[in-house]
Protein backbone atom coordinates (compact mmCIF):
# COMPACT_ATOMS: atom_id res chain seq x y z
CA UNK A 1 0.00 0.00 0.00
CA UNK A 2 1.41 3.14 -1.00
CA UNK A 3 1.22 6.66 1.32
CA UNK A 4 2.03 9.15 -1.31
CA UNK A 5 -1.66 10.43 -1.66
CA UNK A 6 -1.83 10.93 2.62
CA UNK A 7 1.66 12.43 2.34
CA UNK A 8 0.36 14.89 -0.59
CA UNK A 9 -2.75 16.17 1.31
CA UNK A 10 -0.36 16.79 4.74
CA UNK A 11 2.18 18.59 2.30
CA UNK A 12 -1.19 20.79 0.87
CA UNK A 13 -2.43 20.95 4.04
CA UNK A 14 0.14 23.17 5.56
CA UNK A 15 0.66 25.02 1.77
CA UNK A 16 -2.72 25.92 2.39
CA UNK A 17 -2.85 26.94 6.03
CA UNK A 18 0.33 29.16 4.77
CA UNK A 19 -1.50 30.63 2.06
CA UNK A 20 -4.35 31.74 4.07
CA UNK A 21 -1.97 33.22 6.75
CA UNK A 22 -0.51 35.17 3.78
CA UNK A 23 -3.99 36.51 2.71
CA UNK A 24 -5.12 37.21 6.10
CA UNK A 25 -1.99 38.78 6.65
CA UNK A 26 -2.07 41.09 3.46
CA UNK A 27 -5.66 41.96 4.00
CA UNK A 28 -5.08 43.01 7.64
CA UNK A 29 -2.03 45.26 5.95
CA UNK A 30 -4.56 47.14 3.94
CA UNK A 31 -6.97 47.56 6.56
CA UNK A 32 -4.63 48.70 8.82
CA UNK A 33 -2.53 50.87 6.18
CA UNK A 34 0.69 48.85 6.80
CA UNK A 35 3.05 49.20 4.19
CA UNK A 36 0.55 50.04 1.11
CA UNK A 37 0.97 53.41 0.98
CA UNK A 38 1.03 55.01 -3.44
CA UNK A 39 1.23 52.41 -5.84
CA UNK A 40 1.84 49.31 -3.50
CA UNK A 41 -2.19 49.86 -2.15
CA UNK A 42 -3.76 48.25 -5.70
CA UNK A 43 -0.49 45.26 -5.58
CA UNK A 44 -1.67 44.41 -1.88
CA UNK A 45 -5.37 44.65 -2.69
CA UNK A 46 -4.61 42.27 -5.73
CA UNK A 47 -2.17 39.71 -4.65
CA UNK A 48 -4.39 39.62 -0.96
CA UNK A 49 -7.47 38.11 -3.61
CA UNK A 50 -4.99 36.19 -5.24
CA UNK A 51 -3.72 34.57 -2.65
CA UNK A 52 -7.08 33.78 -1.45
CA UNK A 53 -7.90 32.01 -4.33
CA UNK A 54 -4.71 29.93 -4.30
CA UNK A 55 -5.36 29.11 -0.48
CA UNK A 56 -8.98 27.58 -1.80
CA UNK A 57 -6.95 25.62 -4.43
CA UNK A 58 -4.82 24.35 -2.45
CA UNK A 59 -7.38 23.54 0.37
CA UNK A 60 -9.25 21.42 -2.43
CA UNK A 61 -6.31 19.64 -3.17
CA UNK A 62 -5.74 18.80 0.43
CA UNK A 63 -9.10 17.24 0.58
CA UNK A 64 -9.97 15.71 -2.49
CA UNK A 65 -6.86 14.10 -2.92
CA UNK A 66 -7.51 12.11 -0.40
CA UNK A 67 -9.71 9.84 -2.58
CA UNK A 68 -6.61 8.16 -3.80
CA UNK A 69 -5.53 7.17 -0.38
CA UNK A 70 -6.41 3.15 -0.31
CA UNK A 71 -5.98 2.73 3.76
CA UNK A 72 -9.03 5.00 4.98
CA UNK A 73 -10.97 5.08 1.31
CA UNK A 74 -12.59 8.59 1.71
CA UNK A 75 -15.88 8.89 -0.55
CA UNK A 76 -16.51 12.52 -1.52
CA UNK A 77 -19.09 12.63 0.76
CA UNK A 78 -17.00 12.29 3.65
CA UNK A 79 -14.88 14.49 2.55
CA UNK A 80 -17.66 17.31 1.43
CA UNK A 81 -20.09 17.05 4.39
CA UNK A 82 -19.38 17.46 8.12
CA UNK A 83 -18.83 14.64 10.45
CA UNK A 84 -19.36 11.86 8.26
CA UNK A 85 -15.54 11.66 8.43
CA UNK A 86 -13.94 8.08 9.73
CA UNK A 87 -10.77 9.90 10.65
CA UNK A 88 -10.99 12.13 13.72
CA UNK A 89 -14.67 13.30 12.88
CA UNK A 90 -14.69 16.40 14.72
CA UNK A 91 -11.16 17.54 13.39
CA UNK A 92 -12.41 16.91 10.09
CA UNK A 93 -15.85 18.64 10.69
CA UNK A 94 -13.97 22.06 11.35
CA UNK A 95 -11.98 21.35 8.39
CA UNK A 96 -14.92 21.23 5.81
CA UNK A 97 -16.86 24.10 7.92
CA UNK A 98 -13.88 26.24 7.49
CA UNK A 99 -13.49 25.38 3.64
CA UNK A 100 -16.99 26.28 3.34
CA UNK A 101 -15.79 29.94 5.05
CA UNK A 102 -13.32 29.92 2.97
CA UNK A 103 -15.37 29.22 -0.35
CA UNK A 104 -17.70 31.87 0.72
CA UNK A 105 -15.20 34.77 1.74
CA UNK A 106 -13.46 34.59 -2.03
CA UNK A 107 -16.44 34.67 -3.37
CA UNK A 108 -17.31 37.88 -1.91
CA UNK A 109 -14.42 39.39 -3.44
CA UNK A 110 -16.32 39.20 -6.68
CA UNK A 111 -19.78 39.71 -5.08
CA UNK A 112 -19.41 42.79 -3.01
CA UNK A 113 -21.17 44.94 -6.08
CA UNK A 114 -23.70 42.88 -5.65
CA UNK A 115 -24.31 42.13 -1.76
CA UNK A 116 -23.25 45.33 -0.19
CA UNK A 117 -20.48 46.85 1.81
CA UNK A 118 -22.40 45.99 5.29
CA UNK A 119 -22.81 42.09 3.84
CA UNK A 120 -19.42 42.32 2.50
CA UNK A 121 -17.83 43.34 5.76
CA UNK A 122 -19.65 40.59 7.72
CA UNK A 123 -18.10 37.88 5.27
CA UNK A 124 -14.99 39.18 5.69
CA UNK A 125 -14.76 38.97 9.38
CA UNK A 126 -15.99 35.57 8.97
CA UNK A 127 -12.16 35.03 7.82
CA UNK A 128 -11.09 35.13 11.06
CA UNK A 129 -13.16 32.19 12.33
CA UNK A 130 -11.67 30.34 9.26
CA UNK A 131 -8.38 31.24 10.19
CA UNK A 132 -8.89 29.76 13.66
CA UNK A 133 -11.09 26.83 12.86
CA UNK A 134 -8.27 25.97 9.86
CA UNK A 135 -5.54 26.07 12.78
CA UNK A 136 -7.79 23.90 15.00
CA UNK A 137 -8.02 21.34 12.00
CA UNK A 138 -4.51 21.58 11.08
CA UNK A 139 -3.22 20.95 15.16
CA UNK A 140 -6.11 18.36 16.10
CA UNK A 141 -6.81 16.44 12.84
CA UNK A 142 -2.33 16.48 11.51
CA UNK A 143 -0.02 13.88 12.01
CA UNK A 144 2.65 16.25 12.06
CA UNK A 145 1.56 18.34 15.23
CA UNK A 146 4.20 17.05 17.47
CA UNK A 147 6.96 17.71 14.87
CA UNK A 148 8.89 20.42 16.01
CA UNK A 149 8.87 22.78 12.98
CA UNK A 150 4.91 22.65 12.42
CA UNK A 151 4.54 23.38 15.93
CA UNK A 152 6.67 26.45 15.45
CA UNK A 153 4.76 27.29 11.95
CA UNK A 154 1.33 27.62 13.83
CA UNK A 155 3.28 29.30 17.00
CA UNK A 156 4.69 31.92 14.71
CA UNK A 157 2.09 32.62 12.37
CA UNK A 158 -1.20 33.14 14.81
CA UNK A 159 1.63 35.48 17.05
CA UNK A 160 1.73 37.39 13.43
CA UNK A 161 -1.65 37.81 12.79
CA UNK A 162 -2.50 38.29 16.36
CA UNK A 163 0.21 41.25 16.56
CA UNK A 164 -1.26 42.15 13.44
CA UNK A 165 -4.90 42.55 14.36
CA UNK A 166 -4.11 44.18 17.44
CA UNK A 167 -2.86 46.94 15.22
CA UNK A 168 -5.56 46.88 12.84
CA UNK A 169 -8.12 47.54 16.01
CA UNK A 170 -5.70 50.05 17.29
CA UNK A 171 -5.87 51.25 14.14
CA UNK A 172 -9.59 51.87 13.69
CA UNK A 173 -9.69 53.21 17.22
CA UNK A 174 -7.54 55.92 16.25
CA UNK A 175 -9.32 56.67 13.08
CA UNK A 176 -12.56 56.71 15.21
CA UNK A 177 -11.06 59.10 17.92
CA UNK A 178 -9.17 60.84 15.04
CA UNK A 179 -13.34 61.68 13.00
CA UNK A 180 -14.82 62.45 16.64
CA UNK A 181 -12.17 65.26 17.50
CA UNK A 182 -13.02 66.32 13.71
CA UNK A 183 -16.75 66.37 14.38
CA UNK A 184 -16.30 68.14 18.11
CA UNK A 185 -14.13 70.80 16.24
CA UNK A 186 -16.29 71.39 13.36
CA UNK A 187 -19.21 71.74 15.91
CA UNK A 188 -17.44 73.77 18.54
CA UNK A 189 -16.38 76.21 15.58
CA UNK A 190 -20.37 76.75 14.05
CA UNK A 191 -21.57 77.39 17.78
CA UNK A 192 -18.78 80.47 17.98
CA UNK A 193 -19.99 81.51 14.37
CA UNK A 194 -23.75 81.90 15.66
CA UNK A 195 -22.59 83.25 19.06
CA UNK A 196 -20.99 86.01 17.06
CA UNK B 1 -0.66 48.55 -17.93
CA UNK B 2 2.44 49.13 -16.37
CA UNK B 3 0.79 48.02 -12.68
CA UNK B 4 -1.24 45.05 -14.55
CA UNK B 5 2.53 43.83 -15.80
CA UNK B 6 4.29 44.20 -11.96
CA UNK B 7 0.88 42.23 -10.24
CA UNK B 8 1.38 39.63 -12.61
CA UNK B 9 5.18 38.74 -12.00
CA UNK B 10 4.12 39.14 -8.46
CA UNK B 11 1.08 36.27 -9.29
CA UNK B 12 3.67 33.99 -10.57
CA UNK B 13 6.28 34.69 -7.76
CA UNK B 14 3.64 33.45 -5.52
CA UNK B 15 2.78 30.52 -7.62
CA UNK B 16 6.08 29.47 -8.03
CA UNK B 17 6.36 30.39 -4.03
CA UNK B 18 3.08 28.26 -3.07
CA UNK B 19 4.53 24.95 -5.31
CA UNK B 20 7.91 25.73 -3.72
CA UNK B 21 6.31 25.64 -0.27
CA UNK B 22 4.11 22.45 -1.18
CA UNK B 23 7.66 20.70 -1.84
CA UNK B 24 9.28 21.64 1.17
CA UNK B 25 6.16 20.24 3.19
CA UNK B 26 6.26 16.97 1.67
CA UNK B 27 10.21 16.64 1.71
CA UNK B 28 8.89 17.50 5.93
CA UNK B 29 6.30 15.61 6.18
CA UNK B 30 7.85 12.26 4.49
CA UNK B 31 11.03 12.58 6.36
CA UNK B 32 8.84 12.76 9.79
CA UNK B 33 6.90 9.49 8.76
CA UNK B 34 10.30 7.88 7.55
CA UNK B 35 11.89 9.15 11.32
CA UNK B 36 8.90 7.58 12.94
CA UNK B 37 9.33 4.31 11.26
CA UNK B 38 12.81 3.79 12.28
CA UNK B 39 11.71 4.10 15.63
CA UNK B 40 9.77 1.54 15.36
CA UNK B 41 12.60 -0.40 14.00
CA UNK B 42 14.09 0.81 16.62
CA UNK B 43 11.20 -0.27 19.83
CA UNK B 44 11.15 -3.85 18.05
CA UNK B 45 14.84 -4.63 17.94
CA UNK B 46 15.46 -3.52 21.51
CA UNK B 47 16.11 -6.20 24.18
CA UNK B 48 12.86 -4.69 25.91
CA UNK B 49 10.59 -5.48 23.11
CA UNK B 50 11.73 -9.17 23.05
CA UNK B 51 14.68 -9.01 21.60
CA UNK B 52 17.41 -12.05 22.55
CA UNK B 53 20.43 -9.60 21.50
CA UNK B 54 21.27 -5.85 22.43
CA UNK B 55 21.79 -5.47 18.58
CA UNK B 56 19.75 -7.57 16.32
CA UNK B 57 21.83 -9.13 13.68
CA UNK B 58 21.43 -8.05 10.19
CA UNK B 59 19.50 -10.90 9.17
CA UNK B 60 17.09 -10.76 12.22
CA UNK B 61 16.89 -7.23 11.43
CA UNK B 62 16.31 -7.81 7.91
CA UNK B 63 13.32 -10.22 8.95
CA UNK B 64 11.50 -7.96 11.20
CA UNK B 65 11.52 -5.32 8.20
CA UNK B 66 9.26 -6.90 6.90
CA UNK B 67 6.29 -6.74 9.63
CA UNK B 68 7.52 -3.51 10.74
CA UNK B 69 6.48 -2.20 7.65
CA UNK B 70 3.11 -3.73 7.71
CA UNK B 71 2.74 -1.64 10.92
CA UNK B 72 4.66 1.61 9.53
CA UNK B 73 1.05 2.66 8.22
CA UNK B 74 -0.39 2.70 11.06
CA UNK B 75 2.52 3.79 13.71
CA UNK B 76 3.12 6.81 11.24
CA UNK B 77 -0.38 7.96 11.60
CA UNK B 78 -1.32 7.17 14.99
CA UNK B 79 2.00 7.20 16.75
CA UNK B 80 2.83 11.08 15.16
CA UNK B 81 -0.16 12.32 16.33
Amino acid sequence: MNHEFWYLSRAAGFTAYLLLFASMALGMMITARVGTGGRRQNLVFDMHRFVSVLALLATGFHTYVLLGDQYLNFNVWQLSLPFLSPYRGVAVAIGVLSTYALVLVVASFWMRQHMGFRAWRMIHVLSFVLYAGATAHGIAAGTDTSQLWAGAMYFSTSLILLVLLVYRVDYAMRQRDEARRREVVKTASKIRRLAA
Amino acid sequence: MLQMKKNTGAKITALIASIATMAVALGLVQRGAAATASADVLAQTAPSAGASQPYATPTKAAAQTKSVQATTRTTTRTHVS
